[in-house]
């Protein structure tokens, strides 16, 4: 049996549980380092992967396997930070505009529109180059821009769920617009969102990677996947292990979350064979 | 369809592909490389100049050779009669890349023009008059000046049709007409330009017909560019990239010290900066050899001169890496660490140094600045490591502790040149604010003096002050590269970098 001929359920429980060998990872990662990620050796600069230093050691002497340890909770803590806060915020507006509609529903709409217009990225490098590098300006340009997706989601789920026996339910029984969203609306509309983070995950760290590739993101020495392949870029030839670890770091991450994002996809939504 | 259709297609393709680079090595086509191009190239708008050199498009009267010698070039001859007045015969036989005439007066028409309009400072020199007569150009000036031949053979002193630059100045930006053996056809800030053969030049006709110049800023594109066979010859590869290159048969490799320091300016409005033993601190706390040798693939600096000058300076480190030394100074300057985080404070506040570089310094530049940041958390003091596009700006309003700076420290052969412009008190790139009375009456002194062995003399005492005063910490000298495919011939390497190809370029085979 392969995992493609795995139900619903078991390829959800493995996904979830390369996710959570991942985060584990992650946190432990100070732990796990066999040295000082800051710490840089004049005597071992460029070191090919040996005993000492199993991935090998950078530009300034400092280990790879150590930063790559350390910087999977920079990494992954900035990824999900975001995540957090434009789950929160999306949710927040979307059901806003989805409940008050009207002029409310119509403003943050347009508002979300325009921050649409805008390709990503080049939105988030401008608004970083405005605020200065550094990891929270970097979280903040990106969550500007990717509220909305949520915001725009919750808004199109809240609608249709407004009108479900359920709500009106709740809404014959009296229930206050707080309680009428918590224990009536998000039940509805929480597993779609979920499934939707869970997919964006990859892309979320590949876009956190590429700001700090461009160095906008996380500032030195602070060990973070994106840098370490900026700063590896110029050994690319004389010393490929620079950028090969954290490469294939990142490719790994992405995957698992994918994998996890559409587990996650069909386990909460029975009818997607 | 039958499948044996799209199989062919694939093929054709590939044979296409494959075969190109052949055909184009075939025609007498030059692909190089250079790292730095700006706006335009008006030899006279800032050090724009240097493309034209480079590039075998401009000439000087006279031009230093890659042996670091005086080499006539539009002028066959001079002759100094007295202390104020040079006598340049023009050399017959010369026509601007246009056919216009090139004698004394056009001369005499483009060095005026040079003069009215560059706004570089030190290129200026104490003009009396300037008379031409059929080839005889005379430069009179109006007091003693011992560097000006050495100013006369700087890019900005190109000799240029200047009639032709007042006919239509916007043109002439992006088409300068000049003498050289390459002339341009096509000018692109992004991209480059395209060269082709000036038939006329006065050595006779180039044996290349085309020079495609491509604006490349990464040194690891360069090298690749190089290996793929897209490029015949490139200079300023990075040291990481050397040896595989080397290890390339069909490419050669020339590397050595060239004149280029790379140092980094210290900031004396930060109060913390003004403590000399703050300073020497610094300077005492980081391994500036290793820097050098390991990170940069460079030569350790010993001031702003290469031992290659005559006025170099080759003795001892005025702080060399002492890591008890250096707390030392710290503790007997009272900068101490007094709430136990690891970093000294001064006046309450934590010391956090900030340590900025350009995209276009390379990744030594950063590099360099993340094994200081290493190695100053160890004696106490932060610092953050900032790699920006342009720091121009930064720079002019002080918002740093060091800034990275590259410099030709003697383009012209004399010393003069950067200690007045990088560091005389209130001079325009000065950006440190650096003042020492004692240097700025040295800088004096070698204004007036015109015997050479004594001017090499004051400028070794001006960078041993300079040094003294850790006024900048002086880091490395570059080994200078110049990588080309062997299908051509006539490379040279020039120490000063002010030229890269000439009219030797050619053809290997030929």
């Amino acid at each position: 049996m392969n995992l493609f001929q795995l139900n619903k359920q078991h390829q959800f429980i493995i996904a979830l549980s390369l996710a959570a060998i991942m985060v584990t990872l992650a946190l432990l990662g100070p732990l796990l380092a066999p040295h000082d990620p800051l710490e840089t050796d004049f005597v071992q600069i460029l070191t090919p992967p040996n005993p000492e230093y199993l991935l090998g050691t950078d530009q300034v002497g400092r280990c790879i396997l150590s930063r790559l340890l350390c910087g999977a909770r920079i990494s992954l803590g900035m990824t999900f930070g975001m995540l957090s806060m434009i789950f929160v915020l999306g949710i927040f507006i979307g059901t806003a505009a989805g409940m008050r509609g009207g002029i409310t529903d119509t403003v943050i709409m347009r508002i979300a529109d325009t921050i649409l217009a805008f390709p990503d990225l080049i939105f988030a490098i401008a608004v970083v180059g405005l605020l200065g590098p550094g990891i929270t300006n970097t979280i903040c340009a990106l969550a500007i821009i990717w509220w909305t997706k949520f915001a725009r989601l919750t808004r199109v789920l809240v609608r249709t769920a407004i009108h479900s026996e359920a709500v009106i339910a709740g809404q014959m029984a009296g229930a206050g617009t707080v309680k009428l969203v918590r224990h009536y609306l998000l039940p509805t509309i929480l597993p779609p969102l979920l499934t939707q983070l869970s997919l964006d995950i990859g892309n979320m760290m590949l876009a956190l990677a590429g700001l700090s590739f461009l160095g906008l993101g996380v500032q030195p020495p602070t060990p973070e996947w994106g840098s370490m392949l900026s700063e590896g870029r110029e050994y690319l030839q004389s010393a490929p292990w620079l950028v090969i670890y954290p490469g294939l770091a990142t490719f790994m991450v992405v995957v698992v979350f994918n994998i996890l994002g559409d587990a996650t996809r069909k386990y909460l939504n029975p009818e997607i064979s | 369809m039958k499948p044996w259709i799209p199989i062919l297609i694939a093929i054709a393709i590939f044979l296409a592909c494959t075969t190109a680079p052949a055909a184009a090595s075939k025609d007498k086509t030059v692909n190089m490389a250079i790292f730095w191009l700006d706006g335009d190239i008006d030899p006279t708008s800032a050090w724009h100049g240097w493309t034209l050199t480079r590039c075998g498009i401009g000439e000087n009267l006279l031009q230093i050779d890659e042996n670091l010698q005086y080499k006539p070039v539009i002028a066959e001859r001079w002759e100094q009669p007295d202390a104020l007045t040079t006598i340049f015969t023009i050399r017959e036989g010369i026509t601007f890349q246009n056919g216009a005439k090139v004698d004394a007066e056009a001369c005499k028409a483009s060095l005026e023009r040079a003069l009215k309009i560059t706004d570089r400072k030190d290129v200026q020199f104490p003009l009396d008059s300037i008379t031409s007569q059929g080839n005889t150009l005379t430069i009179k000036t109006t007091r003693p000046y011992a560097t000006l031949l050495n100013v006369l053979a700087d890019p900005v002193f190109i000799i240029v049709d200047a009639e032709a630059a007042a006919q239509d100045p916007d043109g002439f930006q992006f088409k300068p007409v000049t003498t050289g053996p390459f002339k341009v056809d096509s000018f692109s800030p992004e991209a480059g330009m395209v060269l082709s053969q000036n038939t006329a030049y006065w050595k006779g006709e180039p044996d290349v017909e085309t020079v495609n110049v491509k604006y490349i800023s990464d040194a690891n594109t360069r090298s690749m560019a190089l290996q793929s066979g897209e490029l015949d010859v490139a200079t300023q590869l990075s040291a990481a990239d050397l040896p595989i290159l080397e290890k390339d048969n069909k490419l050669d490799v020339l590397s050595g010290p060239n004149l280029r320091v790379f140092l980094l300016r210290t900031n004396f409005t930060h109060p913390w900066m003004q403590i000399p033993e703050f300073r020497q601190a610094v300077h005492s706390a980081i391994h500036k050899n290793v820097y050098a040798e390991k990170i940069a693939g460079g030569i350790p600096a010993r001031g702003p001169f290469n031992a290659l000058l005559p006025f170099g300076y080759s003795g001892d480190d005025a702080y060399p890496y002492n890591r008890d030394k250096a707390i030392q100074l710290l503790d007997r300057a009272g900068i101490t660490d007094s709430d136990g985080n690891g970093i000294r404070e001064f006046r309450g506040t934590d010391i956090v140094l900030q340590y900025i570089c350009m995209n276009n310094h390379g990744a030594a530049a950063k590099n360099i600045g993340i094994a200081m940041q290493s190695e100053l958390k160890k004696v106490g003091i932060g610092m953050e490591v900032k790699q920006m596009e342009n720091f121009a700006e930064a720079a002019k309003q002080g918002k740093y502790d060091f800034l990275f700076e590259r410099w030709t420290s003697a383009p012209t052969l004399d010393p003069q040149y950067f200690l007045e412009s990088g560091f005389k008190t209130g001079s325009r790139g000065n950006y440190g604010q650096y003042s020492n009375p004692d240097f700025d009456n040295l800088l004096g002194e070698l204004d007036r003096t015109l015997d050479r062995d004594k001017r090499y003399n004051l400028g070794t005492k001006g960078a041993q002050i300079l040094m003294d005063d850790v006024a900048a910490i002086f880091l490395f000298y570059q080994k200078g590269n110049v990588v080309y495919n062997k299908r051509i011939s006539g490379i040279h390497r020039f120490v000063s970098e002010i030229y890269y190809i000439d009219d030797r370029l050619k053809f290997a085979n030929e």
